[in-house]
């Protein structure tokens, strides 16, 4: 039987972004990959600096411990969970808008791991002991302690790291092998790396999507349970305005707003760039607009419980840091996350907004300003202000701090550069699939 | 899958191995043992020699602990009765003076404007070549004069021989302190007949009242003072501390009252309260017969500004039934007319309530090398001046830069031809003379010293000298041998102070006959033998001279000039003088102006801002901080100060105004506790009753995981709030322990400051209303040790846990340095190390070898000196018995003079710490988020009833 | 002979680690635990005065050497040579062979007074004619004996 046009051209446009993979790559991406490659060397001599000559080039003191370094850790955990989340969890639900968008989120959740992953290693007081952190037999016979959250946090990174690759590499596999059958020599090799010696029979075709299921419903639980893990990093203290039962859930779903609204700030752009419009269709992001909106909500609601509970009953310790944080030497960020998190995001209930590119694009770029000022604010306020008065200090960032960071957001990208070039950022085989499937129902309904 | 073949495997694997076996490796090291080893020097193992502490005036007797030939750490000597086993700040710092990179390391000799090194052979053939050129035919000098230190010992014995061999002239040696308190001197000479100080017994006083007097940091004898006085307070009759100035000094925030007056209205008040007591319509008892000659001395009656006639009277009522007291003052800055008469007045009313031979003790004050009067220091300079002075020694002697540039010092040491002079380390006079001769430190010199009657001390050598440098008195003894000088016939310094302390000694009723007695003295480092205070008739004629006097405070702002414990703001103090904060402003690495909020607040001032300050006789700049316990008539400054010189003495009129620039002033500790009560105090009614079970109280808060098991001890310790006294003490002992490093005024401003240990200063209830009512509190601040710990943990490698002796531990070489413990400690007592420490050469001799050196990102913290818990242990092990209750003290508790720390084994029940930890006043610290501290404060006792 | 290239280059690198540590220290003068320790029967306290009453064990000065080579083998070079040396005042350098890792506060005299033996970490030195370092001491060894002596194994028993 024939195939109907609209079909063809889907498919056609499919094949298209596959080809895409296969050309030169321009001068725009060349100069952005330079951009990025700059913005890690900055990186690395500003650590350069804090291994040589000590913690001094930071502007951490007593009693403030922590400060951008952690802020950025956890920002980055934050934006590595909109993947597995969309991947994983929209898959067992069998949200349909996913499959076009999941590929560049998986892929950003990965390189989200992979960035902050480095930072607890970074702001370590003698990175070259980082190891010590792992359990491993040794002459000395030393343990770590499992008590601590840290040792939780390198557990919890290092699954979840490993999970969302396999489950980005599992997804790859059909896509590599179609692009492997069509290119040869070098490129020919390093697709083959990804096939995994992927042949398209049936049989492997069972299997991939047994697997496929099977790892997302083994990922899913982590998008609940790594973001948990880093807010015991604070919950479990004693701090003033971290010691809160409320924690977990308020971090996950700031994580999942933070990691969505990146989603969406780097699809805008791409799918003008690629081309991918046909793919990526309005439909898609409204549907992720959605989910900012609703986690917004929740995070929204997390604040103000959060200060209720502090502001209730007298004048204690938590109060005074409630209150500090909102008014005291850092309030002008505070109430930009407020605006950031809690009313930009209330403009995505208007459907001209979340039907606007430029209108979605500044409300999820705020966002993501938002959710790193939010940790910032956590992590620093409240150690300015901890229990005993007479050590109540302040912190200011240095400038080996902000090179560190933008490091990390150079070491981000720089991979997204090179997955959005060498590999495909929509999954070939899934939009397929997708569209066959249509397609016969459309010819289902025709008889 | 080509790619990936057995061989490439083998290639990664194989450079991985090499990469892994390739570590780095120590280089050999060598192994150079001694030719001959010396005798009893075991290395290793601590050696303590005997000697005394030359920082000031007190002379409190030391306890030097050396290893391997160096000096380590100074403790006070158990068996001086004046420090009584404690010492100060200050003389825990005289370490880092032996050890100052900037000392001297041989003789200096003047080449056009340089001082270059020479040969002591050749300095001394100079020096004593150009004596032999000003010699006249009578063999005499005439125009050779010595400004020196106070020496009362075999030093000042040798340099008054020397002069008196080389001149005629009457007056030609002439004492310089410039810390001396004149105006008590000068007030005893007048009443009683005597240029002389007391030495005070607060044990015995019920009252006390202190005229800007700072007796438990810097004045007189501060270490015996603090220990007197807290002794007596600990007592069942606690006595009354009453603070009249117009600056709370850190002795003021020990008080229980303030009155508080314009600068120079406290001889006022003070003449105020005399006249109250001798006024028979008071009917004070047991007054001395002079107290009506008195009265109808006094002037007319005139109530200081801001003094009611109700205050004077209560102070007045608590002195008549509080007997002993003790009235004290003024303070050492104190001059002029106002500070003699003051000063009068106060011994007058000392006098008058019978307190003189009670508290106050007359006719102790060593009789050797007194001070002289101002005069006569100015009177040298006025001859140098018109060039009479042909050579001038110096013995640590520095007027120009102590005395007031007023005194035009320079302009007067520039018109000597020969200046020879003796110290450690170059100051501004030094840089004028023609030789700098390089002296012993005093840890390194013998000598003799008796700093009052009935009490001698040896000097001892704690440690062979570590430059080519000469005692003083020996070059002195050489040069009178060169120039053959009749009746100077030693020729051996040491040999000389042996005869003559010997002698001292005997007189003493020390018995000396054997050289084993011998031994055992110098063991001891001290003598003491018996001296009575004398009974002083008071000369009536002098009444009508101070009574006289009249000092009226202008209405603008005044210049307060007052001591520190430490010395922040002295470019020459040692790193932990200036960096260790000062208590009250929080101040280190410079000096400071402060301004009451409403001065500041009417000029515009807020901390940091660069104040001009001018005077008549002269201007200079300083940075504002603001001090709610200070007058707002007053501008203080600290005397140690080098912008003092140019404001000249105290009691100025100051004009202060704003120069637009500001200073990062390296400044910590915030002012208020926020009122979570943190530093408790307890009315004296109120005051809870001993009760056995209050002490355990905390550890009824349930807890998630069994509290730990201590199967031996459980280490422990009480801070005494009403006695602590904010001296800071303990703190410079801690860095001397621990090997603390000094960090330096950016580090400080960073807030990065390495002390485990801190007294924190908080001012209480500052209402504008009513600023008398300002109180200060002080809380010693160090690892609480807690039980549930919450460092604990967090850390994920096990850098920190809970020892089974209770110890909350840090491994310093397990740390990786994520910082979390001291995120987690509630007590902010977690230090991190931001850089590596840095120990300038020779400054790493003083570091304890039985402590590590941390470096750079791991943390530290308190360990409650486990180094000297294993000694202890380790001693008492050797002696086959269990260790004493207060044989273990921390450095802090050991050198507290106020005896406010308490150490020991809380599983002992007859431990001194147990008991005190049960005293009614105890509690823990944020007793809320149940940590279970083995710290326990005493809550400080509200003021007794009057 | 290519697949060979890694495995050496691995052997090497353990070869240098190997190197990097000594096993035996060469001396400036030809001394044997044997002669002293074992034909003798010399106590290690002679030469070791410190070791039992202080952390180190002290190393033998030259003054004690002498104290018997004025009258034992006078006629040796090697003793004829510390005598010179002695003479001209001149200190002889050993070469550290057994060593305690940083931060640790070890202590001879502690051990020797619960009678641990020199044996245990010094080997039997008595029968070495070539002074040998039989036990890397590192901390693994400590714990070992600590563990099985029911020794404290508080970190701040050695680390302070």
């Amino acid at each position: 039987m024939s195939v109907p046009v609209a079909v063809a051209e889907r498919m056609r446009s499919i094949d298209k972004s596959a080809e895409d993979t296969q050309q030169a790559p321009g001068l725009g991406w060349g100069a952005l990959v330079a951009l990025a490659v700059a913005c890690i060397a900055i990186g690395a001599y500003s650590w350069s600096l804090i291994i040589r000559f000590g913690m001094q080039y930071t502007g951490l003191n007593r009693p403030v411990g922590w400060g951008v370094l952690i802020t950025d850790f956890v920002f980055w955990v934050g934006i590595a969970h909109s993947g597995t989340l969309i991947s994983a969890i929209l898959f067992l639900f069998r949200a349909r808008f996913r499959t076009a968008v999941y590929r560049a989120a998986e892929a950003m959740t990965v390189f989200g791991v992979m960035t902050a992953g480095l930072f607890p290693i970074i702001h370590l007081g003698r990175p070259w002991y980082a190891f010590w952190i792992l359990p491993y037999p040794n002459q000395r016979h030393l343990q770590i302690n499992f008590r601590s959250p840290l040792v939780w946090d390198a557990f919890a990174i290092s699954t979840y790291f490993c999970v969302s690759a396999m489950f980005l590499l599992a997804g790859l596999m059909p896509d590599a092998a179609a692009l492997r059958d069509g290119s040869q020599g070098l490129r020919r090799r390093f697709y083959a790396l990804f096939a995994m010696g992927w042949r398209g029979t049936a049989e492997e075709w069972r299997h991939h999507g047994r697997a496929y299921l099977f790892f997302a419903a083994f990922a899913t639980p982590l998008v609940i349970s790594v973001h948990s893990v880093v807010s015991w990093d604070f919950a479990v203290s004693i701090v003033p305005g971290w010691h809160s039962t409320l924690f977990p859930p308020y971090f996950v779903a700031g994580a999942i707003l933070s990691g969505v609204s990146m989603v969406i700030t780097l699809l805008i752009p791409i799918r003008r760039a690629m081309k991918l419009e046909g793919l990526i269709t309005m439909q898609h992001l409204d549907m992720l607009s959605r989910l900012v909106l609703l986690t917004s909500l929740i995070v929204t609601y997390s604040y103000s419980t959060e200060f209720l509970l502090a502001l209730r009953g007298g004048a204690s310790p938590e109060r005074d840091t409630l209150l500090y944080r909102a008014t005291g030497a850092f309030w002008p960020l505070f109430w930009l996350m407020v605006l950031g998190n809690c009313i930009g995001p209330l403009f995505l209930f208007l459907k001209r907004v979340r039907g606007s590119l430029l209108g979605l694009f500044a409300v999820c770029a705020l966002v993501n300003v938002g959710m790193w000022l939010e940790r910032f604010n956590i992590v620093v306020s409240s150690l300015e202000h901890n229990r005993i008065p007479f050590d109540w200090g302040a912190y200011h960032p240095r400038l080996a701090e902000i090179g560190i960071t933008v490091g990390s957001f150079g070491w981000f990208f720089f991979w997204f550069l090179l997955f959005l070039k060498l590999l495909p950022s929509v999954s070939i085989a899934e939009l397929k699939e997708e569209a066959a499937h249509d397609h016969h129902q459309e010819a289902a309904h025709a008889a | 899958m080509s790619g990936m073949g057995r061989r490439f495997f083998l290639k990664i694997a194989s450079a991985t191995g090499a990469a892994a076996a390739c570590s780095p490796s120590h280089a050999p090291e060598m192994l150079v043992p001694l030719l001959n080893p010396p005798e009893n020097m075991v290395p290793g193992k601590p050696l303590f020699y005997r000697t005394v502490c030359r920082g000031c005036g007190a002379g409190c007797g030391v306890t030097a602990r050396s290893r391997e030939g160096r000096v380590v750490k100074l403790e006070g000597s158990p068996d001086d009765p004046i420090g009584g086993g404690a010492l100060c700040a200050r003389g825990q710092a005289e370490l880092q003076s032996l050890y100052a990179p900037d000392r001297l390391r041989g003789p200096l000799v003047r080449h056009g404007t340089e001082l270059v090194p020479v040969p002591w052979a050749d300095a001394l053939a100079q020096v004593g070549a150009l004596l032999g050129k000003l010699r006249g035919a009578d063999g005499f000098v005439h125009g050779l004069r010595m400004l020196s230190r106070c020496e009362p010992g075999s030093t000042g014995a040798v340099q008054k021989a020397f002069v008196s061999a080389l001149t005629p002239a009457a007056k030609a040696r002439v004492v310089f302190e410039p810390r001396d308190l004149v105006c008590l001197r000068a007030a005893n000479t007048q009443l009683f007949g005597k240029a002389e100080l007391p030495v005070l017994d607060l044990s015995r006083a019920r009252a006390v009242v202190s005229f800007g007097a700072d007796f438990l940091e810097t004045w007189l004898s501060p270490v015996e003072q603090a220990r007197t006085f807290m002794a007596a307070r600990s007592g069942a009759d606690r006595p009354r501390l009453t603070w009249v100035g117009p600056r709370l000094s850190m002795s003021g925030a020990n008080a229980d009252d303030w009155l508080r007056v314009r600068p120079g209205d406290e001889l006022q008040v003070a003449i105020e309260l005399l006249r109250w007591l001798v006024d028979p319509a008071n009917r004070v008892a047991h007054l001395a017969p002079e107290a009506a000659a008195i009265r109808a001395a006094l002037p007319p009656s005139r109530m200081p500004q801001g003094i009611s006639p109700e205050q004077i009277a209560h102070l007045g009522g608590e002195l008549s039934v509080r007997r002993p007291s003790a009235l004290l003052g003024p303070a050492a800055l104190a001059s002029g007319g106002g500070g003699t008469a003051l000063a009068a007045a106060v011994q007058l009313t000392n006098f008058v309530l019978g307190n003189l031979g009670k508290t106050v003790l007359l006719g102790l004050s060593s009789e050797e090398d007194a001070p002289s009067a101002e005069e006569e220091v100015r009177g040298l300079l006025e001859e140098a001046r018109r060039g009479e002075v042909k050579a001038l020694f110096l013995h640590r002697a520095d007027p120009l830069g102590k005395l007031p540039a007023s005194a035009r010092a320079e302009e007067a040491l520039r018109k000597v031809p020969l200046i020879v002079w003796f110290g450690e380390r170059l100051d501004a006079t030094a840089r004028l003379a023609q030789f700098a001769l390089a002296d012993h430190h005093a840890l390194e010199s013998f000598g003799d010293l008796e700093p009052r009657k009935g009490i001698l001390e040896l000097q001892q050598p704690a440690l062979s000298p570590l430059w080519d440098t000469r005692a003083s008195s020996q070059v002195l003894l050489d040069l009178a041998a060169t120039l053959a000088l009749p009746g100077i016939v030693d020729k051996d310094f040491h040999e000389l102070s042996k005869s003559r302390w010997q002698a001292a000694a005997k007189a003493l009723g020390a018995e000396l006959d054997s050289p084993h007695a011998q031994r055992n003295v110098q063991a001891r480092g001290i003598v003491v033998g018996r001296a009575l205070a004398a009974a002083r008739p008071l000369r009536l004629e002098a009444l009508p001279w101070f009574l006289g006097t009249r000092v009226s405070p202008g209405d603008g702002l005044q210049l307060v000039a007052f001591a520190t414990t430490l010395a922040s703001a002295d470019p020459e103090a040692p790193g932990w003088l200036r960096e260790v904060p000062d208590a009250l402003t929080g101040v280190s690495w410079s000096s400071w102006a402060e301004l009451s909020p409403i001065t500041a607040q009417r000029l515009g001032v807020k901390a940091g801002n660069l104040l001009a300050l001018r005077t008549e006789e002269g201007a200079t700049e300083l940075p504002a901080v603001i001090n709610p316990a200070l007058h707002e008539g007053a501008v203080a400054v600290p005397q140690e100060a080098p912008e003092l010189r140019a404001l000249g003495a105290m009691g100025r009129a100051v004009r202060v105004e704003r120069t637009g620039k500001t200073f990062a002033l390296p400044l910590t500790g915030h002012a208020s506790q926020e009122g979570r009560d943190l530093a408790r105090v307890v009315p004296r009614d109120e005051e809870p009753k001993h009760d056995h079970d209050h002490g355990h109280k905390h550890e009824r808060g349930g807890t998630l995981v069994p509290p730990h098991e201590h199967p031996k001890h459980r280490w422990a310790m009480s801070i005494d709030l009403d006695k602590c006294t904010g001296c800071q003490a303990c703190v410079v002992a801690c860095y001397a322990e621990n090997n603390l490093p000094v960090v330096g005024p950016q580090a400080a401003r960073d807030g990065r400051l390495m002390a485990w240990l801190r007294i924190q200063r908080s001012f209480e209830s500052i209402s504008p209303a009513a600023p008398a009512e300002t109180r200060i509190a002080v809380l010693p601040s160090l690892c609480q040790h807690c039980d549930a710990a919450p460092c604990e943990p967090v850390c994920p490698v096990y850098a920190t846990y809970h020892t089974p002796e209770g110890l909350n531990a840090q491994v310093y070489n397990r740390c990786i340095g994520t910082r979390y413990c001291a995120n987690n400690c509630p007590y902010d007592v977690r230090v991190f190390n931001w850089a590596d420490p840095v120990f300038v050469e020779p400054l790493q001799m003083q570091l304890n070898p039985d402590v590590s050196v941390r470096s750079k990102g791991v943390m530290e913290k308190c360990t409650f000196c486990v180094q000297r818990i294993r000694y202890a242990e380790g001693v008492a092990r050797g002696e086959g018995r269990e260790v004493r209750d207060g044989e273990v003290t921390p450095a802090c508790v050991q050198t507290c003079p106020a005896q406010a720390l308490v150490f020991g084994d809380a599983k002992d029940p007859q431990a001194r710490v147990v008991s005190q930890q049960q005293d009614g006043r105890a509690y823990r610290l944020l007793e809320e988020v149940n940590t279970l501290p083995a710290i326990a404060y005493l809550a400080r006792r509200g003021g007794g009833e009057p | 002979m290519r697949r060979l290239a890694p495995l050496a280059l691995f052997l090497g690198a353990l070869g240098c680690q190997a190197a990097a540590s000594p096993t035996t220290a060469e001396a400036p003068v030809k001394f044997s635990h044997k002669t002293h320790a074992g034909e003798n029967q010399i106590g290690c306290g002679v030469c070791h005065p410190y070791a039992r009453h202080s952390p180190n064990a002290g190393l033998a000065p030259a003054s004690v050497c002498i104290g018997c080579h004025k009258f034992v083998s006078k006629e040796k070079p090697d003793v004829q040579k510390l005598a010179a040396e002695f003479t001209a005042g001149r200190p002889l350098t050993w070469t550290r062979l057994n060593r305690v890792p940083d931060h640790v506060f070890f202590s001879h005299e502690r051990h020797l007074a619960i009678g641990v033996d020199c044996k245990a970490c010094h080997g039997d030195v008595a029968s070495m004619a070539m002074d040998q370092k039989v036990h890397e001491l590192q901390m693994g060894f400590c714990m070992d004996c600590h563990r099985e002596k029911q020794a404290t194994i508080d970190c701040l028993a050695c680390h302070k």
